[in-house]
């Protein structure tokens, strides 16, 4: 039933990409249609396109999994929110989208270019967008393919061609299953197919539906979670009680080698180790094991170990008070065990800030963090300029300024749900710290069998599938138009036909969907925090440039390229070098604060330097986008 | 600091960049009502299970869902009376 809900959504998509292409057909003006939707955006279409995009694979997969491990320090982190939908679309709106009327724009390079009439800042700042927004897609597919796997990895169907696909290419590329290859695949091939051939008008029409099934989504499991945790005050005074498990790893062993194929335990697998006190120690796999054929131990896989009481006790009475029995008669074996570095035995650590902390000794996040965060997911929302070709393509301001309200009854009735969701999940799937990514398909699919609906489960996964949909339709959009109309139009070929055009920007979206999906076949293990590089980059380039570029006259072009490389190397040499201190993606924060208040410090200081430093626009520039219209 | 050039500018310009500035000062406000309310009254507050309102964690409640809602409704409010409307075109382009 679940997968007749998600397969309608499926060829609803599909069908809204076909209609999309055959409307673009009928336009004249290829590449203003094809980009921008020949600038007819009315206010649902603004909102929900707006808000689509801004809600990706880490809304809907990294989101859920930080707040399942970090509790209600998650509503601090995400709270810029609520002033997002006017500081995204109202600070820049009606300048971006006069610009774009004024000079022909069709991309934020464009806008660039003509503002400053400078062709070395709109390469500068076609480049950014292409290598950002690439590293941005490639976790948008990995969650979009790990939702696939976990929705039709169970059917045999799905896994008979897995295997045949495996057996075709010699092997599976990249080290992951063959059910999450088939699965990036399907994907790939669904997102690149409507976005290729229905251009921008198919991503707003599939950005509505896909809006649409988010908050559908979100505000059922709301409900059934509510109901199955028996109402909000009782969860949360049974999260103040927990406490953070403890992280291990545990191999396999059997009395005698296993058996053609061999010995699966499955992910999710409950066993149970004694303790020095004579009781028993409660843990979950997070990862399936494998005892090969012919050996007779497996390598060792993560696991979570429940240390509260009544999370404990919850779970032995699903297995009758018995320790449960491996499968094939296996053992289990402990490795190493640790402790959590900030909470670690403390009642009441998921309930305030800083939150605990498997990893850093100052919790999830320290006040300096918090205000980081802050500053950055309003402001660096308002920077991303997947945001800002939205801006550019609306019909008028009354559609700006009802898209703004309609946005933020949007996104209350998102990212608030989300967080009592997930600090929920707590109590209705413990155990999966160390694979917290899951969180979402796994609620999904506990909520709806509890509630005897099954089908809801389609609806549930189909919301994080659109998400990630949503955003990968927009980028790869973003990244051909800065291709084919920045470089190739503007530098090469200005006289480029129409037909030419369309060939062109039919190729780029399609190798970008491709890359994008090679580069997931490996994929990160680091969904949420690539998303925040890849998000705080593009801010970091972007947002002092074109904002000061929409309400500073004196700014000028040398101004408008410090400040971009400047943002974006500050930011950059911030990772490089939390990298080389620690050997882990994460960034360097000097007093604490996120890499993202630096590079805008720098790009502030590099656009007011530069600019008084150098000679002012031409009159000429600054009369066409800030003067007084001739009547 | 060098002076302004001498041109007329529009007077949407003037309005888009006050209406600009009075959505930085209420961006201003709500982060210093959230991350203020939970520097003072979240961090280093012993966690009691009673602090609660609605089931909220009294620090999330008053810190962020009261300020969510009142973010909300100003910008619904300025969106819907506080943004002035503009004629959507504007003078050609002579570097095109």
């Amino acid at each position: 039933m679940a997968l007749i809900v998600f397969a309608s959504y499926t060829l609803m998509v599909f069908a809204l990409g076909w209609l999309a292409h055959r409307a673009g057909r009928r336009r004249t003006g290829f590449l203003g249609d094809y980009f921008l939707g020949s600038r007819e955006l009315g206010m649902f279409a603004l909102a929900l396109t707006y808000g689509a995009t801004s809600a990706s694979a880490g809304t809907f997969a990294g989101f859920p999994a930080l707040i399942y491990t970090h509790g209600w320090s998650l509503a601090l982190w995400i709270a810029s929110y609520m002033i997002f939908p006017i500081c995204g679309m109202g600070l820049l709106g009606k300048q971006l989208n006069k610009f774009s009327r004024i000079s022909g724009a069709i991309t934020l390079p464009d806008i660039l270019r003509a503002r400053f009439a400078s062709p070395a800042l709109a390469l500068i700042a076609t480049l950014l967008i292409a290598t950002m927004l690439l590293v941005y897609l490639i976790p948008q597919f990995k969650l979009a393919a790990l939702i696939l796997e976990q929705v039709l990895g169970t059917l045999p169907a799905m896994h008979l061609a897995a295997v045949g696909l495996a057996d075709l290419l010699g092997g599976v590329p990249g080290g992951e299953s063959p059910e999450y290859v088939l699965s990036l695949l399907f994907f790939a091939v669904l997102v690149v197919f409507y976005t290729t051939f229905g251009g921008f008008r198919a991503v707003v029409w599939t950005d509505m539906l896909q809006g649409g099934v988010m908050v559908i989504g979100v505000l059922t499991m709301l409900m059934l979670t509510l109901h199955q945790v028996g109402g909000l005050d009782r969860a949360t005074r049974a999260i103040g009680e927990m406490t953070p498990p403890r992280f291990g790893d545990v191999a396999f062993t059997t009395a005698a080698p296993a058996e053609a194929p061999g010995l699966l335990i499955p992910v999710d697998t409950w066993l149970t180790l004694p303790d020095s006190a004579g009781g028993l120690r409660w843990m979950r796999t997070n990862r399936s094991a494998l005892v090969p054929a012919g050996a007779s131990v497996s390598e060792p896989v993560p696991v979570v170990e429940l240390t509260t009481p009544a999370e404990v006790e919850a779970v032995a009475t699903s297995f009758g008070g018995q320790p449960p029995m491996l499968p094939g008669g296996a053992v289990a074996v402990a490795g190493e065990s640790r402790e959590y570095a900030y909470g670690a035995g403390a009642k009441g650590v998921y309930l305030t800030p800083p939150g605990p902390s498997p990893t850093s000794a100052d919790g999830f996040l320290p006040i300096g963090l918090a205000f980081s965060f802050f500053v950055f997911w309003a402001l660096s929302g308002t920077g991303q300029p997947g945001n800002m070709v939205r801006l550019m393509a609306f019909d008028g301001t009354i559609a700006l300024r009802r898209g703004i309200a309609a946005l933020s009854i949007y996104f209350t009735l998102i990212y608030l749900p989300l967080v009592v969701i997930f600090v929920c999940a707590r109590l209705l799937v413990p155990g999966i710290d160390q694979s917290a990514d899951r969180i979402m398909p796994l609620m999904a699919f506990t909520l709806a069998d509890a509630a005897a609906m099954p089908w809801l489960a389609g609806l549930f996964i189909a919301a994080p599938f659109a998400a990630a949909m949503s955003t990968v339709d927009s980028f790869m959009l973003m990244i051909a138009s800065s291709v084919v109309r920045d470089v190739y139009q503007t530098h090469l070929d200005p006289t480029v036909s129409d037909a030419r055009i369309r060939t062109l920007s039919y190729g780029c979206t399609l190798a970008v969907g491709g890359l994008a999906t090679l580069g997931a076949l490996n994929p990160p293990n680091v969904l949420q925090y690539l998303i925040v590089f890849g998000g705080g980059g593009l801010a970091s380039a972007f947002l002092v440039p074109v904002a000061l570029g929409l309400y500073w006259p004196r700014f000028n072009r040398g101004g408008a390229i410090a400040a971009m490389l400047g943002g974006f190397g500050a930011y950059l040499a911030l990772y490089a070098t939390g990298y080389l201190l620690t050997g882990a993606f994460q960034p360097w924060r000097p007093a604490g604060l996120d890499p993202l208040i630096w590079g805008f410090a720098v790009s502030v200081l590099g656009a007011v330097g530069f600019t008084l430093g150098t000679p002012p626009p031409p009159r000429e520039l600054m009369q066409t986008f800030f003067g007084k219209p001739a009547l | 600091m060098e002076s302004e050039p001498d041109f007329t500018p529009d007077p949407a310009f003037l309005r888009a960049r006050r209406e600009a500035w009075f959505i930085l000062l209420a961006w201003a406000v709500c982060m210093a009502w959230t991350v203020g309310y939970a520097g003072l009254f979240g961090y280093d507050h012993p966690a009691g299970v009673n602090d609660r309102v609605l089931g909220w964690p009294a620090w999330v409640f008053w810190g962020v869902t009261v300020p969510w809602g009142a973010a909300t409704a100003f910008s619904i409010a300025f969106a819907l009376r506080g943004i002035t409307d503009e004629t959507p075109h504007g003078p050609p382009f002579p570097w095109r």
